[in-house]
């Protein structure tokens, strides 16, 4: 059984990745992020779902799996200006690579996945 | 068949829900957390959750943790933005309201065809969904060891 220790941990560690990800995206080298974006929704989902099904606390919240917040919140995570350009424009990178919304790309079922 | 009629009714005309919405936020005398925030913070993901609310409704799905990522997006950040847990409270009953207000006006004034059954379903759904983020918002709100962090908001 999960205790509530672990799943701190769980979500500590997604918290990190999460941020990781963004910090990848800031940098402007969007090689293979879409796959890793993927993975990083999925662990998303499944905390939330993990915290629904155990009913353990969000004693730490997981940032929200999203890359549409504005400017002001990830100048407040730490990013400059130019981290949180690039961090737009993978949006608009996704868009011109697989000709659709970068959230239609993680709904999809069969994934878009980097080429080897 | 239903829900996709009432969802087609939202999608239509969401900017002009969102502005209705944010004067009923700007007038309630019981929020006083937005007193900070510009248009664009009050706004902020609100017309997304609207989005979310359609997509749900024209896949006649139970909202859920899979389908209501729009509204952990808005609760977080109005977390983050120092909200008072009672003023996202407010704020989701009064985008409750908007919703049925607006509905209700438009199979009032309009000819469309749909049966009472599926209205009834289709609002089911809408409460489920904004009952949903006010779920995952006591959760952060009375759960976390985080402090509030303050946002500025422009």
């Amino acid at each position: 059984m999960l205790l509530q220790e672990e799943f701190n941990r769980f979500v500590d560690n997604y918290n990190a990745d999460y941020l990781y990800f963004l910090s990848r995206a800031g940098s402007g080298n969007y090689n293979c992020l879409i796959t890793s974006s993927r993975i990083l929704k999925d662990l998303y989902d499944m905390i939330i779902k993990l915290q629904q099904v155990t009913e353990l606390d969000f004693q730490i919240i997981p940032y929200p799996y999203t890359l549409r917040e504005g400017d002001e919140y990830y100048s407040q995570l730490g990013y400059n200006n130019e981290q949180i350009a690039n961090i737009h424009g993978f949006l608009a990178f996704v868009k011109e690579c697989y000709g659709k919304e970068f959230e239609e790309c993680m709904e999809e079922k069969h994934p878009q996945l980097c080429g080897k | 068949m239903g829900h996709i009629v009432i969802a087609d009714l939202i999608q239509k005309d969401i900017n002009n829900l969102v502005r209705i919405w944010m004067d009923k936020v700007r007038e309630d005398n019981r929020i006083i957390s937005d007193g900070d925030l510009s248009d664009g913070g009050l706004r902020d993901h609100v017309p997304s959750v609207m989005e979310e609310i359609c997509d749900v409704l024209y896949l006649g799905e139970e909202p859920g943790v899979h389908n209501t990522r729009e509204a952990r997006v808005s609760a977080y950040t109005r977390f983050c933005q120092g909200y008072r847990a009672r003023d996202l409270a407010a704020e989701l009953s009064l985008l409750r309201i908007t919703l049925m207000d607006y509905l209700n006006e438009q199979l009032l004034s309009l000819n469309v065809d749909i049966s009472l059954g599926s209205y009834m379903s289709s609002l089911r759904i809408i409460n489920l969904y904004i009952d949903e983020e006010m779920r995952y918002a006591f959760s952060i709100y009375t759960e976390s060891n985080s402090p509030q962090t303050l946002l500025s908001v422009s």
